[in-house]
This record gives C-alpha cells, sequence and structure tokens, in this order.
C-alpha cells in the first residue's frame, strides 16, 4: 500500500491505517526506537505510541512522506522516554551521540539567550543542503537516526575511519555555521 | 544551546533527507553474502596451504609478488602543469611490498606510488620512505617522506599532527579532503620569504592496521614546481594489501 492511500486511511479514520502503518513501518520504527532506548520493551512501547501519535495527527496533518513523519515522531518519543527513564547506564548510543556532538555546541555570553530551535533547525538544514549527498546520508544516519559507526561503514560499503573522518568534518563544518551564526 | 535542543532539531530537519538516508536493502544483502564468500575462500586458502603442493605453489608466489606488482603498474605517461606549461612526463613507480615482524605479523603495508625518476630519487632511511629530488644545487631540499603509523585512525592522526605543527610553523591550515583521493591533508610553511620551508601533510588509511603519513617538504619558490609534482604524485598513492 502505497503512503498516499495510508494517510487517506487515516483521514477517514479507518481503523485499518494502523494495521497497515505497522505492517509497513513497524520494523522502521522500531529499530529508530531501539538505536536510541537498546531496550526491547520500551521499543515496543514508544513504537505502540507512536501509531497513537499519529492516528491523533492525521487530520489535521496530511503528511507527503509517511515514513519520515512517523520517524519523527517515533524519535521524538524514545528521546523523551530516554530522558524520563535515565536510561544511560543502559547502554544505547545516545550519549555517545551527544557527546560527539557536543563539539558543536556553541556558547553565547548572554545566558539568557533565547535558543529558538525552529531557527536551529532552518540552519542545520542549510547545513545539509551544502554538503555532498554522502556526508548528508553519514550525518543522519549518526546524528538522526544514532546508528552506529560500524553499522554506517557497512552499510556504505566504506571504512569505519572514512566514516569517522566524514563525522568529524561534518561537526566541524556545522560548528563553524553555527559559530557565524550565534556571534 | 545545549546538546538537547541540538539533538532536538537535528530531528526536525527536512523529510527527504530523512529518507534519502534509509539504506537499500540490497546493497546490506550483498555486503553480507560478500562476507561469507570471503570466509570461506581464506578456509579454502589455509587448508591448501598446508598440502604439499601449496607449500610449493606459495613460494613460487612469494618469489613472483614484486614481479607480479609491478607487471600491474606499468610506467605511465603523466600530464602536469608546471608554471603555466604543460609537461607529460614518463613516471615509473614505486612499489613498497608489505613488511612482516619475525612472527610474521604485518608490520607495515605495501604501497604504490608514480614518480618523475628523472628529477627524483627514492630511497628508504630507517624504515621511512623518500622521494627527494635529485639536485646539485644549494637550495633547500624537497622531498616526500612517506611513514606508516601503525595501529591509528586516519582522523586522529591527522588531528594529531596538526596540532603539534600549530606550534611550530607560521601557518598550518585546515584539514581538508585531498582532491581525487579518500585522503585528508592540510598545508603549512614557516613564512612567506621565497626559500621558507613549506609543503602538505597527507594522511591515507591503510584499513586496520593504521594510516600513512605523508610529508611533502619544499620551499616557497618551489610551490609551484615541486608542490605540484608531488601533489601529482599523490594522486597516485595506492595502499596494496
Amino acid at each position: 500500500m502505497t503512503d498516499e492511500q495510508i494517510v487517506q486511511l487515516f483521514l477517514e479514520r479507518s481503523e485499518s491505517a494502523v494495521v497497515q502503518t505497522k505492517t509497513k513501518y513497524g520494523k522502521y520504527c522500531f529499530s529508530v526506537a531501539m538505536n536510541i532506548l537498546n531496550n526491547r520493551e520500551d521499543s515496543e512501547e514508544c513504537v505502540n505510541d507512536t501509531y497513537l501519535q499519529t492516528w491523533n495527527c492525521i487530520p489535521p496533518h496530511h503528511p507527503t512522506r509517511l515514513s519520515a513523519f512517523i520517524g519523527k515522531i517515533t524519535r521524538r518519543l524514545a528521546l523523551d522516554m530516554y530522558r524520563r527513564k535515565n536510561t544511560e547506564k543502559r547502554g544505547g548510543r545516545v550519549k555517545e551521540v551527544s557527546e560527539e556532538l557536543a563539539d558543536c555546541i556553541v556558547f553565547s555570553n548572554d545566558i539568557e539567550k533565547h535558543i529558538d530551535e525552529i531557527v536551529l533547525t532552518e540552519i542545520i538544514n542549510e547545513f545539509l543542503k551544502q554538503i555532498s549527498d554522502e556526508q548528508r546520508r553519514i550525518f543522519i544516519r549518526r546524528y538522526w537516526y544514532f546508528c552506529s559507526v560500524k553499522e554506517i561503514a557497512a552499510e556504505n560499503s566504506m571504512s569505519q575511519s572514512k566514516v569517522k573522518m566524514s563525522l568529524l568534518r561534518s561537526r566541524n563544518q556545522l560548528k563553524t555555521i553555527l559559530e557565524k551564526e550565534y556571534f | 544551546m545545549n546538546i538537547e535542543q541540538l539533538i532536538n532539531s537535528i530531528g526536525n530537519v527536512e523529510d527527504e533527507y530523512i529518507d534519502d538516508a534509509v539504506p537499500s536493502r540490497k546493497n546490506i544483502k550483498s555486503f553480507r553474502y560478500g562476507w561469507i564468500a570471503a570466509v570461506l575462500a581464506v578456509v579454502f586458502v589455509l587448508m591448501f596451504s598446508q598440502t604439499p603442493l601449496g607449500v610449493a605453489a606459495f613460494s613460487t608466489i612469494k618469489e613472483n609478488v614484486i614481479e607480479f606488482v609491478e607487471s600491474l603498474f606499468p610506467p605511465k605517461d603523466v600530464v602536469v602543469y608546471i608554471e603555466g606549461e604543460t609537461e607529460i612526463m614518463t613516471h615509473m613507480p614505486a612499489v613498497q611490498e608489505a613488511s612482516t615482524q619475525e612472527n610474521d605479523e604485518l608490520s607495515s603495508p605495501g604501497f604504490v606510488i608514480y614518480y618523475d625518476s628523472e628529477m627524483y630519487t627514492m630511497v628508504e632511511e630507517n624504515n621511512v620512505t623518500y622521494i627527494r629530488y635529485i639536485s646539485g644545487d644549494n637550495l633547500p631540499v624537497c622531498e616526500m617522506e612517506i611513514k606508516f603509523i601503525p595501529d591509528v585512525k586516519p582522523e586522529m592522526l591527522a588531528d594529531a599532527v596538526r596540532n603539534e605543527m600549530c606550534s611550530e610553523w607560521a601557518y598550518v591550515s585546515e584539514i581538508y579532503d585531498l582532491y581525487g583521493t579518500d585522503a585528508v591533508c592540510f598545508d603549512f610553511s614557516a613564512g612567506d620569504e621565497w626559500n621558507s620551508v613549506c609543503g602538505k601533510v597527507s594522511i591515507f588509511s591503510a584499513g586496520e592496521n593504521g594510516a600513512f603519513l605523508i610529508t611533502a617538504r619544499y620551499f616557497g619558490e618551489a610551490q609551484e614546481g615541486h608542490g605540484v609534482r608531488f601533489a601529482q604524485m599523490l594522486q597516485t598513492f595506492e595502499v596494496i594489501e
């Protein structure tokens, strides 16, 4: 079933919308959640919450890319659950990804300066538009999907050191852009 | 700004970037089957090498390795643009075979690099390879140093070498991709005089074994000459596993 057909089922408030979504994107959502939570039960709970949130969001939303729409919901729910349960000690990649992204953090002298996440997203989109397809793919797999360096290397048939080098360059470039915007 | 905001913001990037990053299942499957085939091939070779026929065969292959590799890398004509002029020079391959320790563990992978043997000579000193300009005058030395650094990731080596050089050299550039290769590099210089030493550090990955650190040194006036020739040589550098 196409994304458009599944979205139509949501708009018609048909219960088979959730069944079709589960069939098409169940594993995808589970892998997104698992990379963050590193726990089967929590990931399954997160995926079930995703279906509920998707049901509540469509309508009014009418996504054109259902996979990305659902993926974002799953990612957000998984991160919220991670932060709530403080699952650092269990493993998962949020801690190591956070440590990598710490390179990009720009500190302003004005500690009360409000950081608008919408503006930050626009800056990141602009950065992603500038880099090559391969570099962008690696960046998203690591910092959106929380995949391991080993998995990313296997997916792209390249060495782990090449992946790490690509991520290092991306972080340095992103930091330069963020410094320009915030200073 | 904090990490949480950055991670949240990355979560909201354009949908097409998220979808484009999903790997194709075909690539993952073929990669898995490739590993299975590689393991089976290694098992077969190990079993074959224990037979008398296998021992003789491997001995012959070992003796002819250099000749075999050199047949894969014949001399080639290379176009070089020097100071506005186009030169076509025949470059010879310099093949450095892998070296092993007494316990047969790999101590350094091999490599091949093409260079103009009429202008440069290749020497090995203390396990470091030098491609050096054959000069009869009193100008500063122009050479390329090729060194293998074991058990190090290229990105870490690049950062470490660059950080060390920042305190010693007047100018050190940011790390950038070496055009036409998978390597990274950065430039350095002692000053703006005609005879100030300057050059380029390039790091090539040698896989899990380590990385090759290649330092090309020349002087300011020679950037358009030796600098360009060394850059051309770097394009031909290849690690032989």
